[in-house]
C-alpha cells in the first residue's frame, strides 16, 4: 500500500516527477509552484490515489495500452498504436492565430467545443511562453489564449480536477505524453472521476521539457527588452522580443532539460486519442496521428466542417519520425536499466515492448 | 460607572488588580508623566494611565521601546515632575544601558520605575529576576507583597525618590500585577508644573559621581531600616525565622498557618530589599539563627542576607534555594512560588507533617487521558494563514529554509500552530538580527534560504537597526513583517504604525513600507488571508538576492471582530464528503483553526460559529469547495 | 447554604478567551462589597491564546490570602469548558468540592489534528462525580445564546454561582456590581443573562 509518503520518496525526491499536475490539482497536501513540487504535509493515507495514478510510479504499459487502445489495429513499436497519420493544418487564420506550426490542436479543440463534443478543455496558457499555467477553458473565445508551444513543463492537469469540480461532464485534455499517461492511469484507478468515454485526449509530441532555469536564461538574454514568446523550430532557439528576435542554438535551451525527461519512453503520446506534433519538414504544418475511434470522430468532424485540412504524410518523413523516436527510446531504456540496477523499477523492462528497441533492427 | 482609579473618598475599600493599585498609587502621588512599552504582566498600568489622562491631567505615552520610555520619563523628572516608567523584566534589559546610568545621575522630580517580572514565564520567554538589575544599577528597590502595598509603595516611592534624589525601582510579579485583592484608597496629592532648567541644572551620568551614588544608597538604607513596609509577625523567640519578600509573604503566611506552627515560626517580611536594611535584619537573625528564605525565582534576598551574616560574623543556618528546600518542579530558582512549594519546604525544614486535602487519585492505566490544550492562534488570526503559506512555500522550495523568530503572538508559530516553523527565538528584534547574520553565510557553504519574522510593533521597537545592518552588509534574506495593526499579544495597544497614541490622539502614521523602502530594501505587500498568493510571493522572494521585505498586512482577528459583524463561514453539508473525501480531514487536521472542527455525529466538517471570526481562509483549503463565506469583501 | 470554610476557595476555569477574567472580577467585587477579604489569582497574556486558564478566587472573613490555592483545596470549581473542569478538578478537587460546569466542549488543537482524542462527556462527569460532593451541568452557552449572546456564557455562570447560595455573598451585591461595571444595552444584556444563571441553578 502506497500513498503520499511514497509518492514523495519514490517520485519527487528522486527527480522523476514530470509536473503533469494530476496529484497537485486533486490533493490539498501536495503543492507546486513553477517547477517545484512537494508533499507539504503528511497525509497519513496509506493507499493513495496519487501514487496509483502517478505516471511515474510503476506502470504496466501493456495493461494500460490494452485498456485504452486495445481495439486499435495498427501497431508501431516506435510511435504506438494508430490508424492514420497525416500532415494537417487549420484553415481558419482567426482560430490558428498565435498557434505553432499548423494550429491543428487549437483547431481540433475549437471544433470539439463547437460541435458539443466537449464542455470544456484542459489546456496550458502562457502569456510570454515562460510561465505556463494550467487553464480550464469553457469559452471558445479563450481557446486561442492557450495556443502556441510551451517548452517549460506546466502542471496542466490541475485543470482536469477543476473541470470535475465545476461539474463539467465532457472534457478535452491537451497534454504532454506524461500527462496523457497520467490521465489514463487516473481513468483506470478512479474511473468515476474521469470517465474515458467522456474524455477526449489530444497528446503532443515531446522529446524534453524545460525547467524554470530556461525562463531565467531567456530573460537574461533579452535584458531590458520585453519577451513576447519563444519558438524552437528545428535546431534554433528564437527569443521573440518587442525589439526583434534573438537567435540562439537549441542546445542553449536543452541544457535546461528536466532530469525527469531522461526516463520518458513516450515521444508521440502513444496513449492519446489523437497525437499532434510539428511537421518539421514543412513549415506551417503539423503531424497528425489518429489512434482511437473517438479521435477519428473529432478529426472527421473537423475535416467535414472544413476547419482542418490534411495531406498525405510522406513515407520518408514517417521514417525520420520513427528513427527520432527510436533514438530517444534507446537512450531512455539505457537510463531505465541503470536506475533498475540501483533498485527502482518504473516499467517492466523485460517486456518485449522495451526489449525490442535495444535490438539492432526494429520493424 | 465609577472607576476604582478616580474614586476620591479616602478610606473606601475596593477590589483592585495589582496593576490598578500601582496606577492608583502613582495617581495619588500626583504623577505627571508616564511612559511604557506593552509587556505582560505590566501593560495595564499605562493603559489605565492613558484612560485617566484627561481626568487627571497627566501625560501617558506608549514609547517605541523601553529604553526610550525611561529616557522620556527621566526627562520629565529632570524638569521636576513626578514620573513613572513601567516595563516587564525583558524590557528592563532593553532599558538597562540608561538605567545603569541613573544611579550616577540621580533624578529630580520623583522617578519611579516599575519592573514587572514573570516568574514561571506565563507570558514571557524567560523568568529573569530584575531585582538583580536594581542592585547592579545601585538603585533602591521595593517589593510589594500585597495589593495594598502595591498602591502604598508606589505612592511612597515618589517621596523617597525626591528625598534622596535617586530613581526608585518597584519590582512586582505576575501574581501581584494580575492578581486582585482588597485595597483601601487614599487621597490625591496636589501636582506641580515643570521647573525651568537653568544653565547649571544638569543631569549627567559620569563616573566621578560614583561615590555620591554610594552616599545616596547609604541614606536610603537608613530610611529602609525603619520602613513600615518591613514587618514581623510571630513569636518573640521563633524556632525558625522565615525571611521573605513579595508574594513570598502570602505563601509563607498560609504555610505557617496550614502546618499549624504559628507558635514556632516567625515571618520577617521585607518590602525594602535593596539596599538591605542590615541592622533590622541583623536584629532578627540574633533572635533566631535558623532561617528559611522564601522568594520568587532568584536567591536574591537569600544571598544578600548570607552576605550580611558573613559580614556580621554570624553563624546562621540558611534554608531556601541553596539548600534546595524552596523549589519548583524544575529545581530551585526556577518556576513561581505557590503555597504548595512553601508548605513542602517548611515541612521539610521543620520536620513536621505536610497536610493535604487532595484526595483525587488518577489511575494512569484506566482513567481518561486528558488532551493537552496547546497554545494556538485565535480563530481568524492572520498569523495562522501566514505560517501556513510560509510552510507551503518552504516545502515547495525544497531547500529547507530557516525562519528566525521574534516576540509577539506569532511566536506561537514556533509550535504546532505554526508547523514548528521557527528555527530560532530570542528577544525583541532577535529575528531580523539573526537573519542578518545568517544571510551572510553563503560564503561558508550555507545554502538554505533565510527568513525572519517580526510583528508591526516589534518592528518599531527593535528591528530598525538590524534591518539597516542587513541592508548595509547586503545580507541575503527575506523579512516577513506580520502587520496586524496592533500590539496584539499584550492587549492591542497602539504603536507608531497604527497612527494613534496611547491617549487616543491621532499620531503620525508611520509607514512600515516607507521606512523599508527608504532603507533600500526590495519591498512587497501582501494579504496573508490570500494564502495562494502569499505562498507564491514568499517562494519567489526567497529565490532572489539581497534584502527583501514582504509586509503581510491584515488586521488582528480579535481587533477586527470588535469593529463590526463578522462574515459567516459554514460548511455546505451536501458538498462536504466527510471521510469519503479522502482528504483525511484536511481542513481541521492541517490548518488547525479552532473554529474548524469535525462533527463526529454528522461525519463531516463543521465551523463552530461561536469560535469562528469569519476570516474565510479555510474556504480556500477544501478540495471540494464545501466551505462557504458570506459577507466578506 | 454557604460553605463554612475559611478561606473559601473557588476556581473559575475555561479556555483562554472565554471570559474568565470578567467572571472572577464580578465575583471578587461582589465579595469585597459584602465585606470579605478577597484575593484573585489569574494568568493573562499568552495563555489567553486558546490555552487553559484558571482564576483562583479566595474569600475570607479573617485575612487576605495569597492568590493561589493549594493543590486539592478548591471548595467550588466553576468551568466554562468541561475538559478544563476535569483538568482542574484532578489538581485542586477533593471529596467536598462542588462542581458546576458548562456542557459545551472547546476542542484543543491536538484533537482537531487527530493527535489526541476529546474525552466523552459522560466519562468526564463520572470521574468527577466519583469524588466530588456534587456535580452540576449547565447548558450555559445554549441558554446565553437564547438571550442573544454566546459570549455572555461567563456571566450566566456567575449567576449560577450566585444562585447556588454556596458563597456567603448576597445576590444584591452581584447585582450592584453589574450596575457599576456596565451601562446601557450591555448592562441590560448582562443582567438578563445573570438572572437566567441564577434561575438555572436552584440553591444547593
Amino acid at each position: 500500500m502506497k500513498g503520499g509518503k511514497e509518492l514523495k520518496e519514490e517520485v519527487q525526491d528522486k527527480g522523476f516527477c514530470t509536473l503533469c499536475g494530476l496529484c497537485v490539482g486533486r490533493c490539498p497536501y501536495i503543492k507546486s509552484l513553477e517547477d517545484k513540487i512537494a508533499v507539504v504535509f503528511p497525509c497519513g493515507i496509506e493507499e493513495g490515489k496519487c501514487y496509483a495514478a502517478c505516471p511515474r510510479t510503476f506502470t504496466d504499459w501493456d495493461a494500460v495500452e490494452g485498456q485504452f487502445l486495445g481495439d486499435v489495429d495498427g501497431r508501431d513499436p516506435l510511435i504506438g498504436r494508430y490508424t492514420q497519420i497525416w500532415m494537417a493544418r487549420g484553415t481558419n487564420p482567426e482560430v490558428t492565430r498565435g498557434s505553432q506550426d499548423g494550429g491543428t490542436v487549437t483547431t481540433l479543440i475549437s471544433t470539439a467545443m463547437a460541435e458539443g463534443m466537449i464542455e470544456g478543455a484542459v489546456l496550458t496558457s502562457a502569456s510570454d511562453g515562460l510561465a505556463p499555467q494550467a487553464a480550464l477553458v469553457t469559452d471558445a473565445a479563450d481557446i486561442g489564449k492557450a495556443a502556441g508551444s510551451k517548452y517549460i513543463a506546466a502542471t496542466s492537469l490541475q485543470a482536469l480536477h477543476q473541470a470535475r469540480r465545476s461539474g463539467l461532464e465532457s472534457i478535452g485534455v491537451v497534454g504532454r505524453p506524461c500527462q496523457v499517461m497520467g490521465v489514463r492511469k487516473y481513468q483506470a484507478v478512479v474511473p468515476e472521476e474521469c470517465n474515458k468515454d467522456r474524455t477526449l485526449v489530444i497528446g503532443l509530441f515531446c522529446m524534453w521539457a524545460l525547467s524554470y532555469g530556461f525562463r531565467d536564461y531567456v530573460r537574461q538574454e533579452a535584458g531590458d527588452r520585453q519577451v513576447l514568446g519563444v519558438a524552437i523550430p528545428k535546431g534554433e532557439l528564437q527569443i521573440k522580443t518587442t525589439d526583434g528576435t534573438i537567435s540562439k542554438s537549441v542546445e542553449e535551451a536543452k541544457q535546461f532539460t528536466r532530469s525527469a525527461c531522461n526516463i520518458c519512453w513516450d515521444v508521440t503520446s502513444e496513449l492519446a486519442d489523437i497525437s499532434v506534433g510539428a511537421a518539421e519538414f514543412a513549415e506551417g504544418w503539423n503531424t497528425l496521428i489518429v489512434r482511437t475511434e473517438r479521435g477519428w470522430g473529432l478529426v472527421g468532424k473537423a475535416l467535414k466542417s472544413g476547419a482542418l485540412e490534411i495531406k498525405e504524410y510522406p513515407p520518408a518523413m514517417l521514417e525520420e519520425l520513427r528513427m527520432a523516436a527510436l533514438g530517444k527510446k534507446r537512450r531512455v531504456v539505457a537510463e531505465l536499466t541503470r536506475i533498475q540496477n540501483e533498485g527502482t523499477s518504473i516499467v517492466d523492462l523485460s517486456s518485449p515492448r522495451f526489449r525490442s528497441v535495444v535490438e539492432e533492427e526494429v520493424n | 460607572m465609577q472607576s476604582v482609579l478616580t474614586i476620591n473618598q479616602p478610606g473606601t475599600q475596593v477590589l483592585m488588580m495589582g496593576n490598578e493599585a500601582i496606577t492608583r498609587g502613582a495617581l495619588e502621588a500626583g504623577v505627571q508623566f508616564c511612559s511604557s512599552y506593552p509587556g505582560s504582566p505590566s501593560a495595564e498600568i499605562l493603559s489605565l494611565m492613558a484612560a485617566t489622562a484627561k481626568t487627571f491631567g497627566h501625560y501617558a505615552e506608549w514609547s517605541t521601546n523601553e529604553i526610550v520610555a525611561i529616557e522620556a520619563a527621566t526627562a520629565a523628572s529632570f524638569a521636576g515632575l513626578r514620573s513613572l516608567c513601567i516595563m516587564k523584566q525583558n524590557g528592563a534589559n532593553v532599558a538597562a544601558d540608561f538605567i545603569m546610568s541613573l544611579g550616577l545621575s540621580g533624578c529630580r522630580g520623583g522617578l519611579v520605575v516599575v519592573f514587572a517580572d514573570d516568574p514561571e514565564s506565563h507570558s514571557s520567554t524567560n523568568e529573569f529576576d530584575s531585582r538583580n538589575l536594581a542592585r547592579w544599577a545601585e538603585l533602591p528597590l521595593l517589593e510589594p507583597g500585597t495589593f495594598q502595598e502595591a498602591k502604598d509603595m508606589t505612592r511612597w516611592a515618589f517621596e523617597l525618590s525626591e528625598q534622596t534624589q535617586t530613581p526608585v525601582i518597584i519590582r512586582s510579579v505576575t501574581r501581584i500585577c494580575h492578581g486582585r485583592g482588597n485595597v483601601v484608597l487614599g487621597d490625591f496629592l496636589p501636582k506641580k508644573q515643570a521647573n525651568k532648567l537653568g544653565q547649571w541644572d544638569k543631569l549627567i551620568a559620569l563616573n566621578p559621581l560614583h561615590p555620591f551614588t554610594h552616599q545616596k544608597l547609604a541614606r536610603v538604607r537608613e530610611i529602609f531600616e525603619t520602613s513600615p513596609f518591613n514587618t514581623y509577625t510571630g513569636p518573640e523567640s521563633p524556632e525558625l525565622l522565615i525571611i521573605t519578600s513579595g508574594t513570598g509573604s502570602f505563601y509563607s503566611q498560609e504555610a505557617v498557618s496550614r502546618l499549624e506552627v504559628t507558635g514556632r515560626v516567625g515571618i520577617l517580611k521585607l518590602g525594602t530589599t535593596c539596599p538591605l536594611p542590615g541592622k533590622l535584619v541583623k536584629s532578627y537573625l540574633e533572635k533566631c539563627p535558623r532561617v528559611l528564605v522564601v522568594e520568587e525565582v532568584d536567591p536574591f534576598l537569600e544571598q544578600n542576607v548570607m552576605v550580611l551574616a558573613a559580614q556580621e560574623e554570624m553563624l546562621v543556618k540558611f534554608s531556601g534555594k541553596a539548600s534546595g528546600h524552596i523549589k519548583g518542579p524544575g529545581g530551585p530558582g526556577t518556576g513561581e512560588l505557590n503555597p504548595d512549594v512553601v508548605m513542602d519546604g517548611l515541612s521539610a525544614v521543620l520536620g513536621v507533617p505536610r497536610p493535604s486535602r487532595q484526595d483525587v487519585v488518577v489511575d494512569p492505566e484506566k482513567d481518561i487521558v486528558l488532551p493537552p490544550r496547546d497554545l494556538t492562534f485565535c480563530a481568524g488570526c492572520p498569523h495562522r494563514a501566514t505560517f501556513f503559506a510560509a510552510k507551503n512555500a518552504l516545502e515547495i522550495d525544497g531547500r529547507q529554509g530557516v525562519v528566525m523568530g521574534d516576540i509577539g503572538c506569532y511566536t506561537l508559530g514556533g509550535a504546532k500552530a505554526g508547523h514548528f516553523l521557527l528555527s530560532s527565538l530570542f528577544c525583541m528584534g532577535g529575528g531580523i538580527g539573526m537573519a542578518s547574520g545568517m544571510g551572510k553565510l553563503e560564503a561558508f557553504g550555507f545554502d538554505q534560504p533565510v527568513l525572519a519574522m517580526a510583528g508591526d510593533s516589534t518592528f518599531f521597537h527593535a528591528c530598525l537597526p538590524a534591518l539597516v545592518n542587513a541592508r548595509w552588509n547586503n545580507s541575503k534574506m527575506l523579512f516577513l513583517i506580520l502587520d496586524n495593526e496592533a500590539t496584539a499579544m499584550t492587549g492591542f495597544q497602539p504603536h507608531p504604525g497604527t497612527g494613534q497614541t496611547a491617549m487616543g490622539e491621532r499620531g503620525v502614521p508611520f509607514s512600515i513600507e516607507g521606512i523599508c523602502k527608504a532603507m533600500g530594501a526590495d519591498v512587497h505587500i501582501g494579504d496573508p488571508y490570500d494564502v495562494a498568493a502569499t505562498t507564491e510571493k514568499i517562494y519567489q522572494l526567497i529565490q532572489q538576492p539581497g534584502v527583501k521585505v514582504l509586509i503581510l498586512r491584515r488586521t488582528c482577528a480579535l481587533v477586527q471582530s470588535r469593529r463590526g459583524p463578522k462574515p459567516r463561514v459554514w460548511v455546505e453539508q451536501e458538498k462536504c464528503l466527510g471521510d469519503a473525501c479522502g482528504c483525511g480531514r484536511f481542513c481541521s487536521k492541517v490548518f488547525g483553526c479552532p473554529a474548524c472542527i469535525w462533527d463526529a455525529a454528522a461525519g463531516k466538517a463543521r465551523i463552530d460559529e461561536v469560535v469562528c471570526n469569519g476570516c474565510g481562509v479555510c474556504a480556500s483549503l477544501c478540495p471540494q469547495g464545501a466551505i462557504q463565506i458570506e459577507g466578506r469583501d | 447554604m454557604a460553605i463554612a470554610r475559611d478561606p473559601l476557595n473557588i476556581i473559575i476555569c475555561g479556555v483562554g478567551g472565554q471570559g474568565n477574567i470578567l467572571a472572577s472580577e464580578l465575583v471578587g467585587s461582589a465579595s469585597v462589597s459584602a465585606g470579605l477579604f478577597t484575593t484573585i489569582g489569574e494568568t493573562y497574556g499568552a495563555s489567553q491564546r486558546g490555552g487553559s486558564v484558571m482564576s483562583h478566587v479566595r474569600l475570607s472573613r479573617q485575612l487576605q490570602y495569597g492568590p493561589l490555592i493549594p493543590k486539592g483545596e478548591a471548595d467550588i470549581i466553576i468551568g466554562f469548558e468541561p475538559l478544563e473542569v476535569l483538568r482542574v478538578f484532578r489538581l485542586y478537587g477533593n471529596s467536598d468540592t462542588y462542581v458546576i460546569t458548562n456542557s459545551r466542549p472547546n476542542y484543543p488543537l491536538g484533537t482537531l489534528i487527530g493527535e489526541s482524542k476529546y474525552p466523552e462527556m459522560a466519562d468526564m462527569l463520572n470521574e468527577i462525580g466519583r469524588v466530588a460532593a456534587r456535580v452540576q451541568v449547565v447548558e450555559a452557552t445554549e441558554l446565553a445564546k437564547q438571550v442573544g449572546s454566546a459570549v455572555s456564557t461567563n456571566v450566566l455562570m456567575v449567576g449560577c454561582l450566585a444562585g447556588s447560595g454556596l458563597v456567603p455573598i448576597d445576590i444584591t451585591h452581584f447585582e450592584e456590581v453589574l450596575q457599576q461595571r456596565f451601562e446601557g444595552p450591555a448592562l441590560e444584556l448582562n443582567q438578563k443573562v445573570f438572572a437566567m444563571g441564577v434561575q438555572a441553578f436552584p440553591p444547593v
